[in-house]
This record gives C-alpha cells, sequence and structure tokens, in this order.
C-alpha cells in the first residue's frame, strides 16, 4: 500500500545491544554461533573478517560489530513485525545482508508472520560505537 | 538407551546456566522466577542460557520448539509469564526423557 507515492510503515523496532555482552557470549559459545544465530552464509563473512584482520579472541574489533549488528538487527526486525501474538521462531529464520547497505531476509515462521502482518519488506539502519550497538528497523509495504 | 541425569543435577545444571549467563546469584534463579520480568534477561542472554544447558547437560535445545512448548500464538505478556525457570526445567527434563527413551 502506497500513501503520496511513499512506502507505507507497517512496523518499527530498535534493539541497543552492549557489545562487552556480545564479546562475553562469542568468547564462551563460539561454537554454538553458527546455524543457531548466525546462518551459514553471516557466518561465512564473518569467519572472513577475523581471518582478515587475523584476530581469533573476542576483543572490540570489526567481527565483534559484525556479530553486534547482526544479532541487533535480528531482534529489531522481530520486534518490526509487529505481531499481535509472538511466533515461534530461530535467530537464523532472520538474515541480515550487507555493510553498509543492509538488507533483510526472512524465512520460516518469521516469515508466514511477515505475510499476516502485511510487512513484505524491511529497511534497517544500525550504529554501532565502542560500549552499543543500536539498531532501528521498520517494516515497510509498498 | 542412555542414563538420565537426576532431576536434582538437571535443576542444579539450569539453575548455574541462568546465575552464570545472568551474572546474577544462583538463590535468585527459584524455580518461580520468570526470565524477562523477573530476572531481566534479554534474548541474547536466553540464547546465552540455551547453549550452556546444552553444553552442561549435552542435549540440544531448538528455540523454535522451545517456544512452541511455551504455548502457540501467545502475546509477548503470556510469553514472558509462561518462560520461568520452572518452564526451562520441566522442557529439559522432557527433552531429556525423550533422549533417554530414544
Amino acid at each position: 500500500m502506497t500513501v503520496g507515492g511513499c512506502d507505507m510503515v507497517t512496523g518499527v523496532g530498535t534493539d541497543i545491544i552492549d557489545i562487552s555482552r556480545v564479546r562475553r557470549l562469542w568468547s564462551d559459545h563460539c561454537d554454538h554461533l553458527e546455524n543457531d544465530l548466525l546462518t551459514a552464509s553471516e557466518y561465512k563473512r564473518f569467519r572472513a573478517i577475523i581471518d582478515d584482520t587475523n584476530c581469533e579472541s573476542a576483543e572490540p574489533n570489526r567481527a565483534t560489530w559484525f556479530l553486534a549488528t547482526r544479532l541487533a538487527v535480528k531482534e529489531a526486525a522481530f520486534k518490526a513485525l509487529g505481531a499481535p501474538r509472538i511466533p515461534a521462531f530461530n535467530w537464523c529464520d532472520i538474515e541480515v545482508l550487507g555493510d553498509s547497505d543492509l538488507s533483510i531476509r526472512v524465512s520460516g515462521e518469521l516469515g508466514n508472520a511477515m505475510k499476516e502482518t502485511n510487512c513484505p519488506s524491511f529497511v534497517a539502519s544500525v550504529k554501532c560505537d565502542g560500549r552499543f550497538c543500536l539498531a532501528f528497523v521498520i517494516g515497510v509495504t509498498t | 538407551m542412555t542414563n538420565l541425569p537426576a532431576r536434582e543435577q538437571i535443576i542444579e545444571a539450569i539453575r548455574r546456566a541462568v546465575s552464570e549467563a545472568l551474572l546474577i546469584p544462583q538463590d535468585q534463579v527459584i524455580p518461580s522466577a520468570r526470565l524477562v520480568s523477573d530476572l531481566k534477561a534479554e534474548s541474547i542472554d536466553v540464547a546465552d542460557i540455551r547453549f550452556r544447558i546444552e553444553d552442561g547437560l549435552k542435549i540440544r535445545i531448538d528455540q523454535r520448539e522451545m517456544m512452541v512448548a511455551l504455548g502457540e500464538n501467545l502475546t509477548a505478556e503470556e510469553l514472558n509469564n509462561s518462560f520461568t525457570v520452572q518452564f526451562v526445567i520441566d522442557y529439559v527434563t522432557e527433552k531429556l526423557t525423550q533422549g533417554a527413551r530414544g
């Protein structure tokens, strides 16, 4: 639905995530990231950043920000669905593509929820600094 | 068929997982505590708790499956009220029992 030539906003979601919390999660559960929090494609890019920066530890770096960005955007996208009933989902049902220009792909039960809430796509913006990563996502229909 | 941990071991493992993930004393992790509303767990914390339980009890917990067990078509408030430490204990015990049978 378009009003005055503009996309119609169907939902808004935000999330702020503490970078140190992400670092702790990574440090304690590196074996759980792939195919649980990150899709295979996201994990491949995450590993590539680690290899590029030659950093296996969870110190503040591009890899930590990459992980924080994915988690914050996934959470914000889930909120942006605006579903009145909470659909059961896995983190990998939401895939975050791109780096500076983010896009979001949704599958599984969340994909069905998107259809029900008339939310065919998302627009995302994210900002990370040394302490926090803030994601802002809106659901839009055209 | 594998050996099922004693109920006390399961409870202890879950209380430890919640305590370590949320950085709170274990005496706050009582069965009636709601993970989100009372213990202030964020979604990243819930993932952390799940991973600690998986590692501690050698099981696999699928988040979607666990959410379905909480109840389908719940509002956010209903879900938060149902998502207690006791629910996690019962859910994990059932998973382990199924695994021991299988």
